[in-house]
């Protein structure tokens, strides 16, 4: 049952990502991508990580790709702005051959990976009791320092922002 | 795990160098929060103000320590390359009290966003941990793309965007490297994995291949080696000529540390196809950084190949791998600082608000052409560090050149060593390039006038303080090598 | 129990969820119109069937008969999408939610709720927050300025929202250290006194207020404020899919007084003499009146001062009640 589950979320993804490498108007993108992203939650959700799985879809889901939506809105493109791309499909198909060789050994890599259970784990296992007292014991700097680079990526845009007025 | 951690464990000692630059830069935006409008000398003063303490917490440092459940590092690499950060910073930052005003450095967040910088490369070089690293990576990353996008011309933005693309793509890889390593050893810290390696006798060898080839891309476009250099020369000629200093410096000595800790346990290996990688790499990026140098038409960009080429010959120490060859990019990358810091205030000093001398280029060498009729001294103290980056003795990089050719020699890399020379003297062709411009062409100008619109007292004392280095280096060099063997030694590498 | 079985009574629950909230949304349309009208001292519908309570089935055909238009410049397979997925986002948040205790129907005991999972309030926050791209895909794709002002508006306002109603959930979060609505609910047990009402009051007000935001209702219905934006992202929309995003609000109207009801109000604990599933009852029926009052009884505010309002003030407000939550606690 878990793994065709998993086929059919698999399929969901690489279909998405497909979409949104091939799709011409960014709207487009940016919906199959959308569809990546919640076919990951579920893949999430069947690795018995609750708390990923409801996060990838408030923070990804929710809000990222809402912003971007609302970015794209923003901007009104018109389909005459977007680059043409005659030859896209015949590049994308030499480009992905180039590439074969990288991804066989990639996916060799990752066969040749130690074997891990796919059962679920506990009980207790990545419910946000578990997770935080992970995240404050022995993520704490990693976590606060996080906070650093979200507060650098903050000003740095008010800061770009800003600088149009005068 | 108990539910209480006592205090003692987390060795808070050890987070402080960080800590003091994050509370420097939240009290300057605080500060710009409470009054507006503060002189941009007051924000820089306060600036080098927060990094000289800091500094002073370093140098009390004693013994090699962990803190943070691991996750901080402090061993002697990371004093030593924290030091040199800081110093660079501290010598960087006040290039802002140019003559002619800048908008950004008006502006209380460019000093915060430095300073977060600071504190990004810190962490970089102060961990062994790669989620940790990867946060520091990318704090600095963002800080100083907004810093060259905050220059407010449009080859800036052009050059902050090229950064911006090419460094996430970077970051990709680096994650993708970690995550291999993390599925191949279940850790994230370079020790460990090391050591579960080690017992496995790094089998799979195909996944360990795969994590150090997507390693390399990371830390090559920080790096700046050869594949994934393309970024550099534009790079660097958007942005202001501090912050393409600060860059060809500050940013690859972290990522050499990172390189360090990351590649020591690889070589340590024994295998082979990573050598040829590395060599590879090595000999690439020395070589063909120097042979497009040779054409370059802009002194900012030539600078920008040569501190390209500069890097391709200090990752050969990580190659090498002895403790001599360590100590030798050490050594090789102080001289180099000041020499840089010279040469990068020069153009700072020269600057001029329109291109007067060609529409596509700020610094092309017909601008420098008779320089010395015009103003003897200037030229005299351009001629000086276009010298040292040649690696003339008895100027400064010379002294790290010699040091780590002769690691080469000693470890057995006799090719390698006859490579080096012969890209020292491939590059002596484009250094005195700017020389013959300088010395032997007659003046284009009229009036030394368009050569000094920027220059003020402050750039003018630090300009004459790194001549005065790179002067005088063979004095100190025996002094500073000591130091560094000793941390070196220390910290096991 | 065989898996078959477990897949068999999701199925049957998700069913009967979906049909009896529909029905509800549906139901409570008519119950609107007639709360509305009688506090404008009106009557409302009254021809059609008694009470005029066969309304609700003549707009039903209205809405299943009427032309599908699309407008010509719209963007097909996107209008097509966007009532799709606000209605189907509006539904599955449900999938979470226990609504009454679990009851014995001959011998065999059935949990009301679809799926128990150990992060429901984040589950049915994250899917519903998923909903906004019902109104942002709809506006984008709709060709009219109207509906593009609306979509705007409806991201800000959902968006900056769903801060406000994280944030002031977290302190009450804090106190049960669960994010099961079922151990919410059993926190509370042991009467009115219990309720977490009486100890979070702030976060209470803060996500009743921020729950009137996220469900669009008056006084905060910026996003489709007649007299502004004719219909905001709904305008171009006629027929069964704007039926759609009608009963996908409703629906989202539910959840929320469901959600505010167990959090807060001590959900489906029985009190004194009545039941839990007739408390529950009472209670959402309480809140879906409360919503219908509010409309009656306020103003529209500008968007402007709905964002000053949620930034400026609610999201302060609900940063420093989860500090006096996190003081006290420790």
């Amino acid at each position: 049952m878990a793994d065709i589950v998993f086929a059919i979320l698999a399929i969901f993804a690489l279909v998405g990502a497909f979409g949104m490498i091939s799709f011409h108007s960014p709207i487009h993108s940016a919906l199959s991508f959308i569809v990546t992203i919640l076919a990951l939650a579920g893949i999430f959700a069947l690795l018995s990580a609750p708390f990923l799985f409801a996060v990838q879809i408030i923070v990804y889901a929710g809000a990222i790709m809402v912003l971007m939506l609302f970015i794209i809105m923003f901007l009104n493109v018109r389909e005459s702005n977007f680059p043409k791309e005659p030859n896209k499909f015949i590049s994308m198909f030499f480009g992905s051959i180039l590439l074969l060789p990288v991804n066989i050994f990639i996916v060799r890599a990752f066969l040749k990976m130690p074997e891990k259970s796919m059962e679920i784990v506990e009980d207790g296992f990545g419910n946000i009791g578990s997770l935080s007292m992970e995240l404050f014991t022995r993520w704490l700097l990693p976590f606060e320092a996080i906070s650093i680079l979200l507060l650098v990526a903050l000003v740095g845009a008010v800061v770009l922002a800003r600088k149009e007025e005068s | 795990m108990s539910d209480f951690i006592s205090l003692s464990s987390l060795n808070i000692p050890s987070l402080l160098p960080m800590a003091i630059l994050v509370f420097g830069a939240l009290f300057i935006i605080c500060i710009d929060l409470a009054v507006k409008n503060l002189n941009r000398s007051f924000y820089t003063i306060l600036s080098v103000l927060f990094i000289v303490l800091d500094l002073g917490v370093l140098i009390g440092y004693n013994g090699a320590s962990r803190g943070f459940f691991d996750t901080v590092l402090v061993d002697g690499i990371a004093i030593l390359s924290q030091c040199i950060i800081l110093i660079a910073s501290a010598f960087f930052i006040p290039l802002s009290l140019s003559n002619r005003h800048f908008k950004e450095y008006e502006m209380a967040e460019y000093y915060a966003l430095f300073l977060f910088m600071i504190v990004g490369f810190q962490f970089m070089v102060s961990s062994d941990n790669l989620i940790v690293i990867f946060i520091g990576l990318e704090t600095a990353s963002l800080s100083l793309y907004t810093l060259i996008a905050l220059h407010n011309r449009a080859k800036a933005f052009e050059a902050a965007i090229k950064y911006f693309t090419m460094g996430a793509l970077a970051a990709g890889f680096f994650a993708l490297s970690s995550l291999i390593f993390y599925a191949l050893t279940g850790s994230v810290e370079i020790n460990t994995i090391e050591a579960v390696l080690k017992e496995r006798e790094f089998q799979p060898l195909s996944a360990v291949l795969a994590g150090t080839v997507f390693m390399i891309a990371a830390l090559g476009f920080k790096l700046s080696v050869v594949p994934s250099h393309t970024w550099t020369p534009d790079v660097y000629e958007g942005s202001s000529a501090p912050l393409a200093g600060y860059m060809s410096i500050v940013p690859k000595i972290a990522g050499f540390v990172v390189a360090m800790r990351f590649f020591e346990m690889l070589i340590a290996s024994d295998i082979i196809w990573l050598e040829y990688i590395l060599y590879g790499l090595v000999v690439i990026t020395m070589t063909l950084a120097n042979i497009t140098a040779l054409v370059q038409e802009d002194v900012k960009r030539m600078l920008a190949f040569s501190s390209i080429s500069h890097a391709g010959f200090v990752l050969s120490a990580i190659l090498i791998g002895t403790t001599q060859a360590n100590a030798g990019l050490f050594l090789y990358w102080i001289l180099f600082m000041f020499t840089n810091l010279g040469a990068f205030s020069m153009l700072w000093i020269v600057r001029h608000k329109n291109n007067l001398w060609d529409e596509r280029y700020q610094h092309p060498f017909s601008k420098f052409s008779g320089m010395v009729k015009l103003m003897p001294t200037t030229a005299t103290i351009m001629g000086v560090f276009m010298f040292a980056l040649a690696g003339m003795p008895p100027f400064s990089v010379f002294w790290g050149k010699l040091y780590l050719i002769s690691a080469a020699v000693n470890s057995g890399f006799i090719y390698l060593a006859v490579i080096m020379v012969v890209n020292s003297a491939i590059a002596v062709y484009y250094y005195m390039k700017l020389m013959i411009y300088m010395f032997l062409k007659e003046p284009v100008a009229n009036t030394s006038a368009v050569y000094e619109t920027n220059a003020s007292t402050t750039l003018k004392v630090i300009v004459g303080f790194a001549t005065v280095v790179t002067l005088s280096a063979v004095l100190f060099v025996e002094p500073i090598l000591n130091i560094v063997t000793k941390f070196v030694i220390l910290s096991g590498f | 129990m065989s898996e078959t079985a477990v897949i068999i009574e999701t199925i049957v629950k998700a069913v009967v969820v979906l049909s009896v909230v529909a029905g509800m949304g549906a139901f409570a349309t008519w119950i609107e119109r007639k709360v509305l009208a009688f506090m404008q001292r009106r009557l409302g519908p009254m021809h059609v069937g008694p009470y005029g309570v066969l309304q609700l089935a003549a707009d039903g055909i209205k809405l299943f008969t009427k032309e599908d238009i699309i407008p010509q410049n719209a963007l097909k397979p996107i209008f097509v999408l966007a009532p799709i997925v606000a209605a189907t986002s509006a539904f599955v948040a449900m999938a979470a939610i226990p609504y009454f205790p679990e009851f014995t129907v001959f011998g065999y005991t059935v949990h009301p709720i679809v799926s128990d999972i150990n992060v429901a309030l984040l589950y049915v926050m994250g899917v519903a927050s998923v909903g906004i791209y019902g109104p942002l895909l709809a506006g984008m794709s709709s060709a009219n300025k109207w509906s593009l002002l609306g979509a705007a508006r409806a991201v800000v306002q959902i968006l900056s929202f769903e801060v406000v109603s994280g944030l002031s959930v977290l302190a009450p979060i804090m106190m049960i250290g669960s994010l099961s609505l079922i151990d919410i609910n059993d926190f509370q047990s042991g009467g009115v006194t219990n309720w977490l009402l009486w100890k979070q009051p702030l976060a209470f007000l803060l996500f009743a207020i921020a729950g009137f935001a996220e469900t669009n209702r008056s006084p905060f219905d910026t996003i489709e404020f007649e007299a502004e934006i004719v219909s905001g992202f709904a305008t171009e929309y006629s027929g069964m899919r704007w039926g759609l995003f009608f009963v996908g609000e409703y629906a989202n109207m539910i959840t929320i007084a469901v959600l505010v009801s167990i959090i807060f109000m001590g959900g489906y604990n029985p009190i004194w003499f009545i039941p839990g599933a007739i408390v529950m009852l009472l209670k959402v029926s309480f809140w879906i009146f409360l919503f219908l009052w509010v409309r009656a009884a306020w103003p529209h505010v500008r968007p402007d001062q709905l964002m000053w309002v949620c930034w400026k003030v609610l999201m302060p407000l609900a940063l420093v009640n989860i500090l006096i939550t996190g003081i006290v606690l420790v």
